[in-house]
């Protein structure tokens, strides 16, 4: 009898090797940047009144993005999931299209309904003189447009894959449909909504498209991180480079940090 | 309640009516439709038609259709459904929380609650550290707490260990007993019912097939499922005279008796019939060779399946099943006195 086969089942070997090589091509580029960078101390770096703007901006406008997405996206997914709402499968459809188009298209259908002349935007401007395009409203418009999907997205799947078991026992403690909302669906789907949210946090923050071409460029109020680093790029490599990394390092550390730590912890087993 | 659940291809028809303080078990097997009244009467599911009504309130009827938060109603699951995220302690207050009670006095009627049931200990555990037995106690908590006017109970002991539910069932006896609410439990053990019950309605294939005491049942069951229930022997076939035509082709020789010749359902308790290796000698009227087709151990006895001219059950002690040395698929002699046999008209 071949004991060492016995010893190791189901290492499908192909598998492995294509999933290290798929990792290593995760690693790469940062390796690369990490090798590029400049010797030049970060304090440097936040010394500078721009990138220290940028960071703020992005930081402010990617969280902002994040409450609405949770706002807004919660009950979009609760509707996709459990409503009767007739042809659903084409709402889900628009809901979550912009998450795949180029980001510059998304701009472009937002300043085409929300600019100055647009659809919306337009009356909007006559009536009350409000004009979005070039504030941090519209970031933050540009943001939630391509963010928000990843978390109607995830939620819309965890709600549909919900036993109802623990819903309908609170319906008959005599929780109402809101409440049983809030206190048990809510709470009983918490690891794909942090998921959900951390993802569209970290699109947020990452968004450059949209945000360019909806929003501009304009120091201090729409020049967010990824804005700043493409702007440097043309003149400052060595800044480019080390804004890259604060972004790379801000990015990590919350999806490895507060992802796994709370999508995977199980429930009851808490501190 | 009275009426009709249809789901998709799938329909029960029920009449029932509990009385406060009463309990009425429902008995069937799987797919029976038993969880589908639960659910209908907690208004999970809306009646096809029929009506829901409650001291002459009506919960579901032609155009009123009262949703589960607003039926006082107090249910045990199967699975117990407690929720994950909360402690014993908030799954016990979350119904008196729902229905507007203040965080303080909730928790306190909920640590109170716990109390009764002899786990207060667990009040700050959470679902996943609790035991089978301690799970069952908080969601019985949960669902007495709010003092419903309905309690419904789905198949309490089914997720409990074997060696555990005598005790347990004997406790929620006692917890239940206390409770002023009509009570409604599911189940497809007749040990339940037994302990529970003060009524038994069967249910087979979406219909009431049986209703009544459970010694009742036991005495004169008219299907092979309630017969197989209760551990009786049920036969099918023409009466003429002293002599049972069964249906599938033996014949019993019965004892005194009421019913008129014709259509009857003979029952034979399974510890009156005696089991031979030789041919007996003796008196009993009824005397069958027949073939083992199967041995069921429990509680000191053994329940010995028989093929045969009549396909029986037979009872006997541990030791008589020994002194047989007899198994599977092993020829064997049962008699049974005609005066053990009982006898009603078939309806």
């Amino acid at each position: 009898m071949n004991v060492e086969r016995r010893a190791r089942p189901g290492i499908p070997v192909p598998v492995v090797v294509l999933g290290s090589l798929g990792a290593v091509f995760f690693v790469v580029p940062f390796v690369g940047l990490i090798a590029r960078a400049p010797v030049r101390s970060i304090p440097d770096l936040f010394a500078d009144d721009g990138v220290r703007a940028a960071l703020v901006l992005s930081l402010v406008t990617s969280v902002i993005t994040t409450g609405f997405a949770i706002l807004l996206g919660v009950p979009i997914a609760w509707l996709l999931a459990r409503s009767a709402l007739p042809g659903r499968r084409l709402v889900r459809a628009v809901c979550t299209v912009s998450m795949v188009l180029p980001p510059v298209v998304a701009g472009v259908a937002l300043f085409l309904a929300l600019g100055r002349r647009g659809v919306i935007g337009g009356p909007l401007d006559d009536a009350f003189g409000v004009s979005l395009p070039f504030t941090t409203a519209a970031v933050v418009i540009a943001q939630l447009f391509v963010a928000m999907p990843f978390l109607v997205l995830t939620v819309d799947a965890a709600l549909r894959a919900l036993d109802p078991a623990a819903e309908e026992a609170a319906r008959t403690l005599g929780g109402s449909e809101w409440y049983v909302f809030l206190r048990v669906t809510v709470p009983s789907i918490r690891p794909a909504l942090v998921s959900g949210i951390v993802l569209t946090w970290a699109r947020a923050l990452g968004e450059f498209g949209a945000t360019i071409t909806f929003a501009g460029s304009l120091p201090g109020a729409t020049r967010t991180m990824p804005l700043a680093t493409y702007l440097a790029l043309e003149n400052d490599t060595d800044q480019a480079i080390l804004l890259s990394l604060v972004l790379v390092a801000v990015s990590f550390a919350v999806l490895f940090g507060l992802r796994e730590r709370w999508v995977g912890a199980a429930f009851g087993a808490r501190p | 309640m009275s009426g009709a659940v249809e789901l998709d291809d799938f329909r029960v028809e029920l009449d029932l009516e509990v009385e406060r303080g009463e309990t009425i078990a429902l008995l069937g097997p799987n797919g029976a439709g038993k969880s589908t009244v639960l659910r209908a009467i907690a208004g999970l599911v809306a009646l096809a038609h029929g009506r829901i009504e409650l001291d002459g309130a009506p919960w579901d009827s032609g155009d009123v259709f009262l949703p589960p938060a607003e039926r006082r109603v107090g249910a045990v699951f199967q699975s117990y459904r407690l929720f994950d995220h909360l402690d014993a302690r908030e799954n016990v207050a979350f119904g008196l929380r729902a229905r507007g009670m203040r965080r303080r006095a909730a928790r306190a009627s909920a640590e109170a609650a716990l109390d009764r049931l002899g786990i207060a200990s667990v009040a700050d555990r959470y679902p996943a550290d609790l035991s089978g037995g301690q799970a069952q106690r908080v969601a019985v908590a949960r669902a007495l707490v709010t003092e419903p006017d309905v309690v419904l109970l789905d198949e309490p002991m089914a997720a409990l260990d074997v060696s555990a539910r005598s005790a347990v069932r004997h406790e929620l006896a006692g917890w239940l007993d206390g409770v002023a609410a009509c009570r409604v439990l599911v189940s497809h053990d007749p040990v339940d019912a037994h302990a529970l019950a003060d009524r038994v309605v069967v249910l087979e294939g979406g219909a009431v097939t049986q209703r009544g005491r459970l010694v009742d049942l036991a005495a004169a069951p008219r299907t092979d499922y309630v017969a197989d229930l209760v551990g009786t022997n049920l036969l099918r076939g023409t009466l003429a005279g002293g002599a049972l035509h069964v249906a599938g082709g033996g014949v019993v020789h019965v004892g005194a008796h009421d019913a008129p010749d014709g259509p009857v359902i003979a029952t034979i308790r399974p510890a009156a019939i005696a089991l031979h290796r030789e041919h007996p000698e003796g008196s009993p009227r009824n005397v069958w060779l027949a073939e083992v087709a199967g041995v069921d151990r429990a509680d000191g006895r053994v329940r010995v399946r028989l093929t045969g001219a009549v396909d029986l059950v037979v009872e006997v002690t541990t030791e008589g099943f020994a002194s047989l040395a007899t198994d599977v698929g092993d020829p064997i002699w049962a008699s049974v006195k005609a005066s053990e046999i009982g006898v009603v008209a078939d309806a």
